[in-house]
Parts: structure tokens; C-alpha cells; sequence
């Protein structure tokens, strides 16, 4: 009995040891953070980290978003027309006074929620794809911008907003701290929580939540809404990093959102993800920008390196490596190596059907 | 733009959703009708000066008028597209005109110039943003269709005369030139340069840059630190949030920066903001004009903030001499002012008086003071029209 319960501990310690598909990024910051000086001087300094964090912070919440959708296995295109939208509304509704931004975070609270409403209903009800749900929605906040503003941001955001976004708290900026702060609870909720873990079940497998009696249309519209929420409060704090936000503000912000998803080791598949991953993958992509521009390379060579950095984080991450690994040198040079494009596709979807299942069963209990 | 509402799905929740998209609509009512009578409010100054009468390239012949940004979609497209319709409303002849946006998309640009010469426009204006060279096929097709194409603001390439009437613009080396020339002696004739650009490989920065790097070779002691190279520069997009980034990188690697150039005037009071976020001087600062940076200007005037600012005009108000020379030509009147314009420094800390930065805090941060504070004199000077020409 004693044998069996020391050798449950064990696996357990071992289990937990073994490189997961969230903890790749973790050891890639670490590393990028470790090379930076070398790369350039002062680029993890103090002044550099304060300019850094504030745009880390905001691409982190838009991506907890991103990473929620994607989670229910959809993909969100909407990022930059919610975002823009979320800019537009809180630097135009208060018109430069101060005692409207509540008015004004209100607005784009229900904007955001409009949003996420329209695209759960439309991907939940009506079944159409992700992709073009979220496009349309993305079409019709953008010209929702262009109709408020007349095509021109006509006002800076209120003193308060912009003394908020530059404030420091300890000395870190507060956005950083927003950031930490959002990861932290949906995190939580993800984990400790029932409505988390059904919410894990559902993007697993909604046939089987189903099964169980899951509302799985009600998760699958909440993680629309609770994304377009997230994009817009990342538009809210950049328009306060910003002052006066351009018109389409938010669209730099589409992509990065999906490459620190995926960085961060959440599966396109759905299923299982990690928000708190999510976030050091934004934060690596962050920190890659500030070092790319502090080494005073080409803007060429910036987008190739990004890229080629990118792309490879991500093409590593579908190497079965305990495979790999097991096989030793030579050896894999054998029948496996000839077929090494097709063997990382077909399994990297294993990962995460076999991780949800547990999950599966645990809940139809 | 259209934006087509969406057909209620599920009853009850669409509702709300509508709903919440009505607040947030109607939370903008307001604003959005002292936006207009902002835009009112500068017409009303330049509406001010005698509209009209038969003016020296106006003619007879009826003109419908094709106005076409490939842009459209910021302030700088909006007080040019306002400098053209004052200019058009002065010249009865034009019995009509059509304006068309292209959102910086090509395709829209290119059936939009289609779209117009099958409108029946004789004259048409046209920023070619969207696409630059891309745009010189519909150019080329609206003048073999025997319509007076000026395109103006963003070079076609082509050649003047043959594919369109003629081009108007700055000239972004001499601009270049001037900046750089205030900055050295701004700059006390030594110290290091940032040079900060729009979209990568723009034409705009390239001239810039030229202008730029010879002017510096004359002062050995300035050194460009963000490289000499006239095609290549650190890109910014000519974005606040992106020039806040860029930035934020340059502080790291420049311990020491003593001036600053770049084309965007809104994206230089964002830079401004990261300096004096990391708690560094702020050197002296040569840009295009914006209200924005010069609020910014006057914020820290008398601080320990404080910095030297100079500016050159937007120059929306060329859309005005587009307008002329595409009208001119429908009734073959020569026009004689000048295309291609050197521009002077509009705003001039240094120098003070007249010339220090311009800032209402009542217009939007991106409104273009010298469209309504150049006087006709100084236009004239500027485009080389005869004295007293409106």
C-alpha cells in the first residue's frame, strides 16, 4: 500500500517534471531574456523594461482573448476592429473630459459585448465558421469607427485615462500589473473552478459535454464575449499609452495575438490551453521587438528575424521530441527520417486529444 | 461606407446587442456634431476671404469635378479633401463634384478613378496614396478618355504632361534640407541624430533622407545615428503606438540623443511622450506640422521639459492649386504657378513671433493650422501666382 502510494508520488513529481506543451515558452523568454544584452546593451535595463512592459501588458490581454476563442476552437479575426472600435469610442465619448470616461468605459463595455454577442450567436446558432464570423464583425466595427469618428480620432483621451496609462506602480507600469492581473484570475477560473473546467471540456470536445448535459452553447458564446471584452479593455489602455489612438489602432494587434497563442502552446485544436503561457508568449514577442529595434538592424532584417524566430517557435513545438529523443542519434535517420513532414502534423494533435480525455471522463462522472 | 446592420438572430439577446450598439452610436452623437461644426469653424476662416468671381484659370466650360483620395480615412485626407471643395467653390463653372475614398486600398483606387471618368468628370484631383505607381494605369486611362488629371500629394512616377497634366507637391529633399538645416544649428552644430520614418520604402522619407544626408555632411560633428543609408530608416508607419515602440528601442540602444527628425507630426508628440516618460531631455524637434505636437510645444514651454520645435506646413492647402491647374486645363488657360514647391518652416520656436508653434486646444490633434494661417500672400509667394490672385 505504502509502495503503491510513493510510487503514485513519483509519477506524479516525474510527470510534472517533463516538459509540457506550455512550459517551451517559458524557457525561450528566459533565453531571449538572457541573450538580450548581448544582442543589445540596456535592452533589459530598467528604462528599457518600463518602455517595453506597457505594450507587453496590452498585446497579453488581447491575447487571453484570442486564447479563449481558440480554446473553443474557433479563430478570432475581430481583434483589430474591437479593438480600434474600444479606442475610438473612449477618446471620442468623453470628448476630452474627464468626468465622462466612466460614461465613456461603459459604452465600450457594451460595444465589446455587442460584439462578442453578434459573433457567438452567429458561430453557436447559425453555424457559420469562425473565421468568417469573426471577419464580419471585424468589417462592421471597423466601419462603426469610421461612422463615429468621420475618419479622423478628433480628440486626445481624457487627462485621467492618459495619467493612468503612464502611471508606475513600485516601479513597474501599471498596465503590466493590469495584465498580470487578468492572466492571474482567468487562470484561476480556468483551473479552479467548475464553469473552467467544463469551459476546457467543451473546446475538448463539445459532443461529449454535450453528452454530460453541458450547455455548450452558452460556453461557446461566453468565450466570444469574454474575448471581444478583453480586445476592447487592450484598446481602452492603448489608447491611454497613446493619448491620441490612429483610427485603426488595433490592427497591428491581429496576428501577434495569434503568435502568442500559439507560442504560448495552446492548441488550434481546442481543448486545453494556458492563458498565463499565452502571456509570456506575448511577452517574448515584446521583448524580440524591443531588442530587434535596440540592435539597430535593418526594418528587413527586423521582419525576417521576427518571422523566421516565430515560425520556428512554433514549427519546434510539432517535433514529437520524446519520440525523438528516444530514438537517439542515428538512429532517427532510419525509417522515421523519411518521413519527417508528415509525422509532426499527424501527431501533434495527439497531445491534446490525449490530454482531454481524462478530462472527458471526469466530467460524464 | 456602408455599414449594413445586422439582422436580428435570437431574439431577446440580438435585441440587447442592438441596443448596446445604439447607446454606444448615440454616445457619440454628441461629439460627433462638434466635430462638425470644429471642421465648420475653419471653413467659416477661409470661406471668409472673396469666394469666386471669375478667377484667372476658372473659364467657361462646365466642369464636373473628381476628387479622389486613396486615403480618406484620417485628418490630414479631411482638410485636404476641405482645402479642394473651397477652392472648387470659388469657380462657378463647376457644376458638380464627385468625391471618392479609397481606404488605401488599390482596387478601390483604381475603379474608383474608372468610376469617375464614367460619371462623366472632365477634371479630376487625385492623391494616389493607395498605390503610388499602381495607380499611374487608371491615370493613363482617364487621360486617353481626354480628361485633366492632376494628381497631386503622393507621386505617381509617369511622365508630367503625357500621362497627366502635371504633378504638385512638395519637394521632400528641399524639405529634408530645411529641417535639417534648423536642426544643426538647433543642435549647436554637434551631436547625434535620430531619424525616424513612415512605412518602409516610402518615396516620401526617401527625398526626405536625401535632403537630410547631404545637408549633414556639411556639419561633421552631427552624426545620423539611425544610419545613412537614403532608403532604409527606422519604421514607424507614421503610427503614434508604433513610434511610441520604436522609440522605447532607441532609447536603449542612444544613451545620448540631441535632435530628432521625422515626417509625422502627430507620431513626433507621441516620441516626445516616451522621452519624458524615461526621464530624458527632450532634444530639438523637426517635423511636419500637428496641432497635437504643437500643444505638446506649449505644455512644456517653461518646464524642465521644455524643447525647441520646428514644423513644415501639411500643405493640404496644395490641393487648392491641384484644383486650378486641373481646371485650367479643361479650358486650355495656362496656368504658370509653380508644381513642384520648396517649403519654408511654418512653426519656428527658435526664431519665435509669428512663427512659434500654433496651438488650439479646441481642434483636433490632428488639425493643419497653416491651411487656415498661411496668408494669400505667402500662398502666392509660395506657388509663384501673379500678386492678388485668389
Amino acid at each position: 500500500m505504502e509502495e503503491t502510494t510513493s510510487r503514485r508520488l513519483a509519477d506524479g513529481l516525474r510527470r510534472r517534471a517533463q516538459p509540457g506543451p506550455f512550459t517551451a515558452i517559458w524557457a525561450a523568454a528566459v533565453l531571449l531574456f538572457a541573450v538580450s544584452p548581448a544582442l543589445a546593451s540596456g535592452s533589459v535595463g530598467a528604462s528599457a523594461l518600463k518602455a517595453m512592459l506597457p505594450f507587453a501588458g496590452i498585446l497579453a490581454i488581447a491575447a487571453v482573448g484570442q486564447t479563449l476563442v481558440v480554446q473553443q476552437r474557433g479563430l478570432d479575426l475581430s481583434v483589430p476592429g474591437t479593438m480600434s472600435l474600444a479606442a475610438a469610442l473612449v477618446t471620442r465619448v468623453p470628448h476630452g473630459n474627464s468626468d465622462r470616461l466612466a460614461l465613456a468605459l461603459l459604452v465600450v463595455a457594451l460595444a465589446a459585448a455587442a460584439c462578442g454577442v453578434v459573433i457567438g450567436l452567429l458561430v453557436t446558432r447559425m453555424g457559420v465558421t469562425p473565421l468568417v464570423a469573426t471577419l464580419g464583425v471585424n468589417a462592421l466595427a471597423l466601419g462603426a469607427v469610421i461612422k463615429i469618428t468621420g475618419g479622423s480620432i478628433a480628440n486626445t483621451v481624457p487627462a485621467n485615462l492618459s495619467r493612468f496609462g503612464d502611471r508606475t506602480v513600485a516601479g513597474v507600469p501599471v498596465l503590466a500589473l493590469l495584465a498580470v492581473a487578468l492572466v492571474g484570475t482567468v487562470s484561476w477560473l480556468m483551473h479552479k473552478t467548475v464553469a473552467g473546467r467544463r469551459f476546457e471540456l467543451v473546446g475538448a470536445n463539445p459532443a461529449a459535454a454535450r453528452v454530460a448535459g453541458i450547455a455548450v452553447a452558452r460556453y461557446q458564446l461566453g468565450a466570444y464575449v469574454a474575448a471581444s471584452l478583453c480586445y476592447a479593455a487592450a484598446g481602452v489602455l492603448l489608447a491611454s499609452l497613446t493619448s491620441a489612438p490612429s483610427l485603426f489602432a488595433g490592427n497591428p494587434y491581429l496576428l501577434p495575438t495569434i503568435a502568442a497563442v500559439v507560442l504560448g502552446g495552446t492548441s488550434l485544436a481546442g481543448g486545453r490551453g494556458s492563458v498565463v503561457a499565452t502571456a509570456v508568449g506575448a511577452l517574448f514577442l515584446s521583448q524580440l521587438d524591443q531588442v530587434l529595434l535596440a540592435s539597430g538592424s535593418d526594418s528587413a532584417v527586423q521582419n525576417l528575424i521576427q518571422g523566421s524566430i516565430v515560425a520556428l517557435g512554433m514549427g519546434l513545438r510539432n517535433v514529437p521530441w520524446a519520440r525523438v529523443l528516444r530514438s537517439g542519434p542515428g538512429r532517427s535517420a532510419g525509417a522515421g527520417g523519411a518521413q519527417p513532414g508528415a509525422r509532426p502534423s499527424a501527431a501533434s494533435p495527439q497531445p491534446t486529444r490525449g490530454a482531454s480525455a481524462p478530462l472527458v471522463q471526469e466530467e460524464i462522472k | 461606407m456602408n455599414v449594413e446592420s445586422t439582422r436580428g438572430l435570437a431574439p431577446r439577446v440580438s435585441l440587447a446587442a442592438a441596443a448596446m450598439c445604439s447607446l454606444a452610436l448615440a454616445a457619440c452623437g454628441s461629439t460627433a456634431s462638434n466635430a462638425g461644426s470644429d471642421a465648420g469653424g475653419a471653413a467659416s476662416t477661409t470661406a471668409a476671404k472673396p469666394a469666386g468671381g471669375t478667377t484667372p484659370w476658372c473659364g467657361t466650360k462646365p466642369i464636373t469635378l473628381g476628387i479622389q483620395d486613396g486615403g480618406g480615412l484620417n485628418g490630414w485626407s479631411k482638410s485636404s479633401l476641405q482645402q479642394i471643395q473651397l477652392e472648387a467653390k470659388k469657380c462657378p463653372a463647376i457644376k458638380k463634384t464627385i468625391v471618392v475614398n479609397a481606404g488605401f486600398d488599390l482596387q478601390k483606387a483604381i475603379s474608383g478613378t474608372n468610376s469617375l471618368v464614367a460619371q462623366g468628370a472632365n477634371a479630376i484631383v487625385i492623391i494616389p496614396d493607395a498605390g503610388g505607381p499602381a495607380e499611374l494605369a487608371g491615370i493613363r486611362t482617364a487621360t486617353a478618355h481626354g480628361v485633366k488629371v492632376v494628381p497631386w500629394g503622393s507621386n505617381p512616377g509617369g511622365t508630367p504632361g503625357k500621362d497627366y497634366v502635371t504633378y504638385v507637391d512638395w519637394d521632400p529633399t528641399a524639405a529634408g534640407r530645411t529641417w535639417a538645416t534648423w536642426l544643426a544649428k538647433s543642435m549647436k552644430e554637434q551631436g547625434n541624430v535620430i531619424y525616424l520614418g513612415g512605412p518602409a520604402g516610402n518615396a516620401v522619407d526617401k527625398g526626405e533622407r536625401a535632403g537630410v544626408i547631404e545637408t549633414f555632411k556639411q556639419y561633421p560633428k552631427i552624426k545620423l545615428v539611425t544610419g545613412t543609408n537614403p532608403d532604409s530608416w527606422p519604421v514607424t508607419n507614421w503610427d503614434p503606438a508604433q513610434s511610441q515602440k520604436v522609440m522605447s528601442g532607441l532609447l536603449t540602444r542612444y544613451p545620448k540623443i540631441d535632435g530628432i527628425l521625422m515626417g509625422d507630426g502627430q507620431s513626433s508628440a507621441a516620441v516626445v511622450k516616451v522621452l519624458k516618460a524615461a526621464g530624458r531631455p527632450i532634444p530639438p524637434v523637426a517635423t511636419l506640422e500637428a496641432n497635437q505636437v504643437a500643444c505638446s510645444w506649449k505644455a512644456e514651454d517653461g518646464t524642465s521639459d521644455s524643447f525647441e520645435l520646428a514644423t513644415i506646413s501639411g500643405r493640404n492647402w496644395m490641393g487648392r492649386l491641384a484644383v486650378r491647374k486641373a481646371v485650367a486645363a479643361v479650358n486650355g488657360i495656362a496656368n504658370d504657378e509653380k508644381s513642384i514647391i520648396s517649403l519654408p518652416l511654418f512653426e519656428d520656436s527658435v526664431a519665435g513671433g509669428d512663427l512659434a508653434p500654433h496651438c488650439d486646444s479646441t481642434r483636433p490633434p490632428d488639425a493643419y493650422m497653416s491651411n487656415d494661417l498661411l496668408s494669400q500672400e505667402t500662398l502666392n509667394g509660395l506657388t509663384g501666382a501673379a500678386a492678388g490672385a485668389e
